[in-house]
C-alpha cells in the first residue's frame, strides 16, 4: 500500500508542475471549531443527511460539526489520516457508537428523512437497514450457512427453510463467495481465508437487504488479489446499494467511489466528486494528503 | 558485524543459555517436587486403604433348626423377622469348638462373627423360607477384629485387639480352609455403621452427590446470570465497582463463615431441616457462587469483542448477542469454572459441620431432604474412630473422594472439549 501511495505522490508532484489554480485555497490555519466543509458535501434528495454532527469520547471530541449528505446508490469514500475520526463518523450512521459507553453523539442524522437518533427509532431496526462491514473480518464461529442466515432469522424475514436457503444462496452469490463455498456451507465460517471471511461478512450484511452498507476499511487485512475481488464486489453492489466506505488506500477510493470525503482531525475538510478530489482538490490539506505529504 | 561485537554476542549468548537452562531446571524441579508429593500422598493412602476393599468372611454350615429359631411350621414371614438366628449361629460355633466352655470364652467365641451376620441370614431365609429345617453352607462376615487379624496380624503385624484365644480359633478355622477374603461390596453399598465391617460409603457418596447437585443447580445459573449482567449490561459506575470488589472478597471468606450464615439463615430463619443435602447444597452454593461468577466473567471477557460488534452490526439486540454468540463461546469456560468451584465444595467439611451434616446417619439418603453426611465429613468421622478397621476405611474413603474428584474433573474436560470442538 505504502509503495502505491508514494507513487501517487510522485505522480502528483509531476502534475503539480502545472498550476492547480484552486480558486479559494483555505490554508490549514483556517481549520477552527466552526470550520465549514469545502466542495459539495450536500446533494439533492439525500438518503442520509448529517447535520452538525459532533461526537465525544468522554471529554475528548472526535468529530467536529460535520455536515454531509449521502445520495442514493452512490459509493462514497471517506479518507483521511489515521485517527481523524472516519470510523467514528461511519459508526454514527448505524448507531454502533451507542455500544460504547463513553461515546456521545450530537447533531442530526436522518435516514430517508427520519432522525435516527430519535427516541422512537430502534437501534436494532436501524442496523438492519444500515449494515456494516468491519475492518477485520469477524465471521461468527458458526457454519457459513448460519453466518448468512443469522440476520434474516433474527429479523424474522423468512418463515420457511427454503426461503432462507434462497437468501443465503443469493447473498453468497452477490458477495462472490458462492462458488467457493457452496459445497460446504456447514463448515465453519472462521475456517475460511481472510478474503473469503470478509466476503462472508459482506454476504451476511447484504442478507438482510440493508438500504445502505457501511464499510470500515474492508480490505485492510487482505492481499491485493482479495482486495481486487472485494473492490469488484463493491462495484457490483453499488448497482443496488448505497455504500459508504472508509479506506486508507487512495487508489481504492479512486477506483470504487463516485464521491470522496476527506477528514482531518475530526473535521470534514472537503467533499467532492472523486475525480475532482484526486485531481483538483480545493483545500490545501486535501492536496497535501492525497499527494502523500502526510497521512 | 565486527569480530569484537560477534565475540561479545557469543559470550553473552552462553550466559543467556545458562540462564535459560537454570530457569528450565527450576521449573522442572518444581514440577518434580509437586509430582513427588502427590505420589507420596497416593502411595500412603493406597497402602493404608487398599485393604478396606477386601473383607474377611468365614464359611459355616448352619442348620436352620425351627426349634432354635423359635418358629412354628408352617412358617409365617412375619415370624422370620423375630426368629432367633443368633441362636443358630451360636449353636454352630459351640459345636465347632466344643472345648470352649466358660462364659467369657464363649462370648469371645460368639464375637468371631459380625453381629450383623444375623441380618444376612434373616434376608436369606426371608427370600427362601424352605431353608428352615435344612442345612446350608454360608459365608458369613467376620468381626472387624478378626478381619484385621486375618488380613494383617498373621504376618506378625501388631494390629487390633483380638484376644490370644480368638486368634487360635481363627487359625484353626483358617486351617479348615473356611476363612477367606473377598471383595468388599458392602463398602460401596452400605451406609455408615458403628461396626466397621458393615460400614460403607454409600451414604456419604449419595450425600455428596445430592449436595453437589443442589450446589450446581443453584450456583451455576445464578453465577452465570450475575456474570452476564455485570459484564454485558451493568453500567460501569461506583456501585458496580463496589459489587465487584465484594464478590472478589467473598471468594476469600473462610468457608466456616458460610456455615454459620447457613445455620442462621436457612435453618433458623427459613426453617430448612438440619443435616439434609438441601441445606448443605445451599450453603456450599453461597461458597461456590463467587468462584462461578469470577470464572464466568473471565470467560465472557475472553469472547472477542468483534463477535459482539458483528452481531450488533447486523441488528441483533443485546440479549440476542449474549444468548446467540457470547454464551455459546463462554459456556465451556463457565462450566470449567463451576466444576472447579464444585470440586472445592466437594472437599468442604467446615461449613457442613455447622449445619449438622456431621450427624451419625446409617441410611443412605434417597433425596435432598433425607438427613445425610458427605464424603469429607465421613472421612473426618472415621478418622476420629478408635477401631483399626476404621483407619483403613478412612483411607479407602479418601480414595473414593479422590475418584469422585477425578470423575468430576474429567467430566469438566470432556464437557469443555465437546462444547468447544463444535467449530
Ligand atoms: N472507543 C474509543 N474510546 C475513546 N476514544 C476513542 C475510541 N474510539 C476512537 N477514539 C478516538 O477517536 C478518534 C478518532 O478515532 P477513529 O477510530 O474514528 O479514527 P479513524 O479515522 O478511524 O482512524 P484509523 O484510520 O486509524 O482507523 C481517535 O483520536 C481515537 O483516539
Ligand atoms: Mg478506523
Amino acid at each position: 500500500m505504502l509503495g502505491i501511495n508514494k507513487m501517487a505522490g510522485e505522480n502528483r508532484t509531476q502534475e503539480s508542475a502545472e498550476p492547480l489554480a484552486p480558486v479559494n485555497v483555505p490554508g490549514p490555519e483556517t481549520i477552527n471549531e466552526n470550520y465549514e466543509t469545502v466542495g459539495s458535501p450536500l446533494v439533492d434528495n439525500p438518503l442520509v443527511k448529517c447535520r452538525n454532527v459532533n461526537v465525544h469520547y468522554g471529554e475528548k471530541q472526535a468529530i467536529f460539526n460535520v455536515n454531509i449528505d449521502i445520495a442514493k446508490n452512490e459509493v462514497i469514500a471517506m479518507i483521511g489520516p489515521s485517527g481523524c475520526g472516519k470510523s467514528t463518523f461511519l459508526r454514527c450512521i448505524n448507531r454502533m457508537n451507542d455500544t460504547i459507553d463513553i461515546c456521545r453523539v450530537k447533531g442530526d442524522i436522518e435516514l430517508e428523512g427520519q432522525d435516527i437518533y430519535n427516541r422512537s427509532v430502534d437501534a436494532v431496526e436501524l442496523r438492519a437497514r444500515v449494515g456494516i462491514v468491519f475492518q477485520k473480518p469477524n465471521p461468527f464461529p458458526k457454519s457459513i450457512y448460519e453466518n448468512v442466515a443469522y440476520g434474516p432469522r433474527i429479523h424474522g424475514l423468512v418463515n420457511r427453510k427454503s426461503d432462507l436457503d434462497d437468501i443465503v444462496e443469493n447473498s453468497l452469490k452477490r458477495a462472490g463467495l458462492w462458488d467457493e463455498v457452496k459445497d460446504d456451507l456447514d463448515s465453519s465460517g472462521t475456517g475460511l481465508s481472510g478474503g473469503q471471511q470478509q466476503r462472508l461478512c459482506i454476504a451476511r450484511t447484504i442478507a438482510v437487504s440493508p438500504d445502505i452498507i457501511l464499510m470500515d476499511e474492508p480490505c485492510s487485512a487482505l492481499d491485493p488479489i482479495a482486495t481486487a475481488r472485494i473492490e469488484q464486489l463493491i462495484a457490483d453492489l453499488s448497482k443496488n446499494y448505497t455504500i459508504a466506505i472508509v479506506t486508507h488506500s487512495m487508489q481504492q477510493a479512486a477506483r470504487v467511489s463516485s464521491r470522496t470525503a476527506y477528514f482531518h482531525l475530526g473535521k470534514l475538510i472537503e467533499v467532492g466528486e472523486t475525480e475532482v478530489i484526486f485531481t483538483r482538490p480545493l483545500h490545501s490539506l486535501t492536496e497535501a494528503y492525497i499527494t502523500g505529504r502526510f497521512g | 558485524m565486527s569480530n569484537l561485537i560477534r565475540e561479545m554476542v557469543r559470550s553473552n549468548l552462553k550466559k543467556r543459555y545458562q540462564a535459560e537452562q537454570r530457569f528450565r531446571l527450576y521449573g522442572l524441579a518444581s514440577v518434580g517436587f509437586g509430582l513427588l508429593c502427590l505420589a507420596l500422598l497416593f502411595a500412603d493412602i493406597i497402602y493404608k486403604g487398599a485393604g478396606a476393599f477386601r473383607q474377611t468372611v468365614v464359611e459355616v454350615e448352619l442348620y436352620f433348626d425351627p426349634e432354635v429359631l423359635g418358629l412354628n411350621i408352617p412358617v409365617e414371614t412375619d415370624q422370620i423377622r423375630s426368629a432367633n438366628f443368633d441362636g443358630v449361629i451360636r449353636l454352630m460355633l459351640r459345636e465347632r469348638f466344643p472345648e470352649v466352655t466358660t462364659r467369657a470364652d464363649r462370648r469371645a467365641l460368639y464375637g468371631l462373627l459380625s453381629v450383623n451376620a444375623v441380618y444376612d441370614l434373616q434376608a436369606l431365609v426371608m427370600a427362601n423360607p424352605k431353608l428352615i429345617g435344612q442345612s446350608r453352607k454360608i459365608w458369613l462376615l467376620a468381626d472387624d477384629d478378626v478381619d484385621m487379624y486375618y488380613k494383617y496380624g498373621r504376618e506378625g503385624e501388631q494390629v487390633g485387639r483380638l484376644a490370644e484365644i480368638s486368634r487360635i480359633w481363627v487359625e484353626q478355622l483358617a486351617d479348615d480352609g473356611v476363612v477367606k477374603t473377598q471383595f468388599n461390596t458392602g463398602f460401596f453399598t452400605n451406609g455408615d455403621s458403628r461396626d466397621p465391617e458393615i460400614s460403607g460409603v454409600k451414604g456419604a457418596v449419595m450425600g455428596s452427590f445430592f449436595t453437589l447437585i443442589v450446589t450446581f443447580i443453584i450456583s451455576f445459573p445464578i453465577g452465570v446470570a450475575a456474570a452476564i449482567y455485570m459484564e454485558e449490561f451493568a453500567p460501569k459506575n461506583k456501585l458496580t465497582d463496589f459489587i465487584e470488589v465484594n464478590i472478589n472478597n467473598l471468594a476469600a471468606v473462610p468457608s466456616i463463615i458460610f456455615g454459620l450464615l447457613g445455620l442462621a439463615v436457612f435453618i433458623n430463619f427459613f426453617g430448612v431441616p438440619r443435616s439434609v443435602p438441601l441445606v448443605g447444597g445451599l450453603v456450599l452454593s453461597l461458597m461456590t457462587l463467587p468462584t462461578v461468577i469470577i470464572s464466568s466473567r473471565a470467560s465472557i471477557t475472553a469472547v472477542p469483542p468483534s463477535i459482539r460488534e458483528a452481531a450488533l452490526g447486523i441488528g441483533a439486540s443485546k440479549v440476542q448477542v449474549v444468548l446467540h454468540h457470547v454464551l455459546p463461546l463462554a459456556i465451556p469456560g463457565m462450566l470449567t469454572g463451576a466444576i472447579i468451584g464444585m470440586a472445592r465444595a466437594l472437599g468442604e467439611t467446615a461449613p457442613l459441620l455447622m449445619i449438622g451434616m456431621i450427624a451419625f446417619i446409617i441410611d443412605p439418603p434417597s433425596s435432598v431432604l433425607d438427613p445425610a453426611t458427605t464424603l469429607p465429613v465421613q472421612i473426618y468421622l472415621w478418622a476420629d474412630s478408635p477401631e483399626r478397621a476404621f483407619t483403613e476405611r478412612t483411607s479407602a474413603a479418601i480414595m473414593v473422594l479422590l475418584a469422585f474428584l477425578i470423575v468430576m474433573n474429567s467430566l469438566a474436560v470432556w464437557l469443555r472439549r465437546r462444547l468447544e470442538t463444535r467449530w
